[in-house]
């Protein structure tokens, strides 16, 4: 859910970050590469911006955007048939 | 688009008693995902979340994690029941979290919240669509 920073600031008691910390990172698990390149690159044509560079493990790929409002996203897949017994 | 599955990933200042806290509350933990530095706790077959120590979690993004004194994210969890709901705040709260506000009770929607022992707010809910009111 998406709020406007004043009705946010209605459930909290703490002041609403300005976007200078980081407190979350929301990671999503989308069902290929590809999908991950499709929605970080329509994020970025749409306003978001590239905050940190893509990791790839093999059994998972990922690369994040960062919104129009600073929130940061990780866009992965995950091959879990590739999962090494250590990592 | 639809994601399959999200890791809500927060930073902690001490995995073990993280891992404590939400094990008394009644979730388990995913220990293929969880070491010294991170613990991963299932909340349901598609929905976790990953606590990192502050110092891993510091890798993933180039600004400060912030010092507990700003709120970014609100994680609002649905449950089955009134009953679970207050079942989990109150095991929270037994276990060092504290709880922020009263119960609200829409009706249709019961939550109740708290800020858990790294000082992120969880709302916990249990909604029954069936009696959403139409406006």
């Amino acid at each position: 859910m998406f709020l406007k920073e004043e009705f946010f600031q209605t459930f909290t008691d703490r002041p609403v970050a300005k976007g200078d910390t980081t407190q979350t990172l929301l990671a999503i698990g989308v069902n290929s590469r590809e999908e991950v390149d499709q929605m970080v690159k329509t994020a970025t044509e749409n306003g978001g911006s590239k905050y940190s560079e893509p990791r790839d493990y093999g059994w998972m790929y990922q690369k994040t955007f960062s919104d129009l409002d600073g929130h940061q996203w990780e866009v992965l897949f995950s091959d879990m048939s590739q999962l090494p017994a250590e990592f | 688009m639809k994601v399959n599955q999200i890791y809500v990933n927060l930073p902690v200042k001490d995995i073990q008693k993280t891992k404590e806290f939400w094990t008394k509350i009644g979730f388990s933990i995913n220990e293929q995902f969880s070491d010294d530095k991170a613990v991963c706790v299932v909340l349901n077959d598609t929905i976790y979340v990953m606590f990192l120590t502050e110092e891993y979690f510091q890798t993933f993004s180039e600004r400060p994690v912030p010092k507990g004194d700003t709120t970014q994210v609100l994680v609002a969890i649905g449950l089955n029941s009134r009953e679970e709901v207050d079942q989990v705040v109150n095991a929270a709260v037994a276990n060092g979290a504290y709880q922020h506000e009263e119960p609200q009770d829409y009706g249709w929607m019961y939550q109740n919240s708290f800020w858990d022992i790294n000082g992120h707010g969880w709302n916990v809910t249990f909604a029954d669509m069936s009696q959403l009111p139409q406006e």
